[in-house]
């Protein structure tokens, strides 16, 4: 019996101490991965200055044919993969010694790679190459990513800075804390624009609006008609997006955005953006934004609605541009003749109609990397090179290359032409910047839903915001 | 001299060395459960250990750049009005579901159980959405009560009750409203409860009351509610308590909205959580009040129960 005891008791202790060991050898390798790579790698990856090879510097197909095989590890949110994949494609069929291994997170929107990343480089995440929103996510990051100079200075040259437009290296050095360049950006988007349904504007008989009475005699057309449609789809249930419109009529008026972000003295209870609010509101008090139809549809929802002929208008950012290229339409199977781009016009005399843009799409190599050199390449192909050009001719963003342009031969029709055009003076010309305070955009736009819904006056929804961001949650 | 204590044969043990049998007993039962206990070590009482440390630091997701915050982030949780609301609406969405489940749940399980020709096809279609994932159901909810274009609206515009097509989820009452009454279509779970406590139920108090003159009202509320006390006590726990763990049915259905009329815990940390650089120090200390407050509501209720208990105990 002792004897039988003492067996349990020895193969328990065995059985305990062996799932111990095994539980504490993974939390040990574990750490192991997070902690790599080892000095040797740590020495190598941490010296940028290091210049590379003159075949990666000259003719791809070169360095490729003579360099080692080697595998990037790509992560972003943006473009969709339907749209990088065939760009990296190509990227390796140039580099057959590269092959890029892409993570696009969360494709409809961007806030689940806004956590899954920094959280992925904090863990060590075997990452190479991430995309960089413009706004807070750079100085968030920013002790995780490689200074770029030494690398851009060898790989695209000393004077790669005068080959982006001057505004857009302008606004990237606000975007670290340092004077390094940790990241460089691809494109610059801006929001928010009115997607139009030209098709429906020809059945309503009414040309495309250019003033807000222009916007008026549409909704009135719709209503006229008895056409079973909206007149905008907006996801007003997203607080966000109307914190973005709110922002895109105070910019027709003023600065205040950048005032308030720089921390320049602008106020939430100041007239100009009290004068915002009662322009947001008029949207909704004139019908263009219909409330019943609009405050419980998503993202998602409201792009259905309008890209189903459900909707005359869409309200959303530049990133959306895409929808003004046919090609797009009849791959995404969206059964619309014809779609463009304005600004929302003017709500008040005097004001000119504009968005906020800033550059966005950025791109930076993680200090991590055991291929700081090639991962500098496939950089160099997405910003400076026809990964570029690719993205832009499919108008995810407005290249921040001083030399960009489209193949005219894609905007097929006059609307496509003219949005575009549209979409470039917008961003080119924006008057403040899309430099986002995403957390508070959230808690202003819910102020924002209250304003409509329980129709509280824009004078309290302005000091209701101010007195929320003097809380100091969610400072600039 | 040391305490003893006699044993069956009739000899006596000194209480020490009982102690130390015992434990040597033991050792065996903590030995087994000892790779659980490790896995609870790291998993739990690290999280936990996480959760507190980060509360009183500055930092984002990245964890990068934490800087010490002290009392600061519990002090703008506890002034900040909607986590109160949020905690409130947990409460009032749990009291909801409660109610629906001992009322509607209990009566249709009743009569479920009286076995007419299909009540097993109605069990089972009772059943099915408790077992369909929450964020199916909610967003199939939230297609269907879409003012414009949602299935309900067009429903009744067809029968001509325009008058009756609302805004279900925009309007702050009535997307409170929508979200209670969702709770109807989950009565799957609680039926389960009543169905296994009505086989409990000694037949012969039924058959004693109908021989009375009881009739079925009766029946069901003086004699089948009171007896069925366990179900009511473990559908009240269980739903007070994992309505801190809800999410997804409330979220994908209003997003806690409109104008965070619908918000609970779990979704105001999201909420916060979720835009670029949010302090996550601020998430941390709301998550710790909210599980104080979860750990007060379990004590309450487990004091209540071994109360109960005692009560019982000393009534017969």
């Amino acid at each position: 019996m002792a004897l039988k005891k003492k067996v349990i008791r020895t193969a328990s202790l065995s059985i305990a101490m062996a799932s111990i060991m095994s539980l504490l050898a993974a939390c040990g390798g574990n750490n192991n991965a997070s902690s790599s790579p080892s000095s040797s790698d740590l020495s190598a990856n941490a010296s940028p200055s290091v210049a590379p090879s003159a075949s990666a510097t000259a003719s791809p197909s070169a360095s490729a044919s003579s360099a080692e095989p080697v595998t990037l590890t790509y992560w972003t949110w943006d473009p969709p993969s339907s749209v990088l994949q065939p760009i990296l494609d190509k990227f390796q069929a140039d580099y057959p010694n590269i092959t890029v291994k892409l993570s696009v997170w969360d494709q409809q929107n961007s806030s689940g790679y806004q956590q899954k990343m920094p959280l992925g480089l904090s863990t060590g995440e075997d990452i190479d190459v991430v995309g960089v929103q413009g706004g807070g996510m750079g100085k968030q990051i920013e002790q995780y990513l490689l200074p770029l100079d030494d690398l851009l200075a060898a790989s695209v040259g000393d004077d790669w800075q005068n080959k982006l437009t001057p505004n857009s290296v302008k606004q990237l050095k606000t975007q670290v804390d340092g004077d390094a360049t940790l990241f460089i950006s691809q494109g610059s988007v801006g929001s928010m624009v009115m997607y139009y349904n030209k098709d429906i504007l020809d059945q309503l008989g009414v040309a495309v609006p250019k003033t807000y009475d222009d916007l008026k005699v549409v909704v009135q057309a719709i209503k006229d008609k008895k056409m079973n449609i909206i007149p905008v789809a907006v996801n007003g249930k997203d607080g966000w997006t109307l914190d973005e419109v709110a922002w895109t009529i105070a910019g027709q008026q003023s600065d205040l955005y950048n005032r308030w972000r720089y921390n320049q003295g602008g106020k939430f209870d100041s007239p100009e953006y009290i004068q915002a609010l009662t322009g947001f509101k008029k949207l909704f008090d004139d019908g263009i934004f219909s409330k019943k139809d609009v405050m419980d549809l998503d993202y998602n929802r409201s792009k259905s609605l309008f890209t189903s002929g459900k909707a005359a208008f869409f309200i959303q950012g530049t990133w959306e541009a895409a929808m003004i290229s046919d090609a797009y339409r009849k791959e995404n199977k969206i059964n619309i003749n014809d779609i463009g781009i304005i600004p929302i016009p003017s709500i008040e005399a005097g004001g000119k109609a504009s968005i906020r843009a800033f550059i966005d799409n950025g791109l930076g190599i993680v200090k991590t990397s055991k291929h700081p050199r090639e991962a500098m390449e496939l950089i160099k192909y997405l910003t400076f090179g026809a990964g570029d050009d690719a993205i832009n001719s499919q108008f995810r963003f407005v290249s921040n290359k001083s030399d960009a342009a489209v193949d005219p031969s894609i905007l097929t029709t006059p609307t496509a032409q003219e949005s575009y055009q549209t979409l470039v003076d917008l961003i080119s010309n924006a008057p403040t910047d899309r430099n986002n305070n995403s957390p508070f955009s959230n808690v202003a736009g819910d102020n924002l839903i209250k304003m409509i819904l329980n129709k509280v006056s824009p004078e309290n929804t302005a000091k209701a915001i101010q007195a929320e961001f003097d809380k100091g949650k969610m400072p600039n | 001299m040391n305490p003893s204590i006699p044993v069956d044969s009739g000899k006596t043990i000194p209480i020490k060395s009982r102690q130390a049998r015992k434990w040597k007993e033991n050792v065996t039962a903590y030995l087994f459960i000892a790779p659980l206990l490790s896995i609870f070590a790291v998993f739990i009482l690290y999280s936990l250990y996480f959760l507190i440390h980060t509360s009183f630091q500055n930092t984002d997701i990245s964890f990068g750049k934490a800087t010490d915050a002290g009392t600061n982030n519990y002090r703008l949780v506890l002034e900040d009005s909607h986590f109160y609301f949020s905690v409130l609406n947990n409460l009032i969405f749990s009291a909801g579901n409660i109610f629906i489940s001992i009322t509607i749940g209990f009566i249709v399980t009743v009569f479920l159980s009286l076995k007419f020709r299909g009540s097993r096809f109605f069990h089972a279609l009772f059943f099915i959405p408790a077992m369909l994932p929450g964020a199916l159901i909610a967003t199939v909810f939230s297609m269907i009560l879409e003012y414009r274009f949602g299935a309900w609206n067009e429903f009744l515009r067809a029968l001509g009750l325009d008058f009756l097509a609302k805004q279900w989820l925009s309007d702050p009452h009535l997307a409170y409203m929508s979200v209670i009454v969702i709770g109807v279509y989950l009565i799957g779970f609680p039926m389960m409860y009543y169905s296994a406590d009505l086989t409990t139920v000694n037949t012969s108090v039924l058959e004693a009351a109908v021989l009375d003159g009881a009739g079925l009202n009766r029946i069901m509320w003086n004699i089948v509610f009171p007896l069925l006390k366990n179900a009511h006590k473990t559908i009240i726990i269980s739903t007070l308590l994992s309505s801190f763990r809800e999410f997804e049915r409330i979220y994908l259905m209003t997003g806690g909205g409109p104008a965070q009329s619908t918000e609970i815990s779990s979704i105001y940390l999201f909420n916060y959580f979720r835009g670029a650089g949010a302090n996550i120090g601020y998430v941390s200390a709301a998550s710790t009040l909210l599980l104080i407050i979860a750990l007060a509501i379990s004590f309450i209720q487990l004091r209540m129960y071994v109360k109960g208990k005692k009560e019982r105990k000393s009534a017969a």
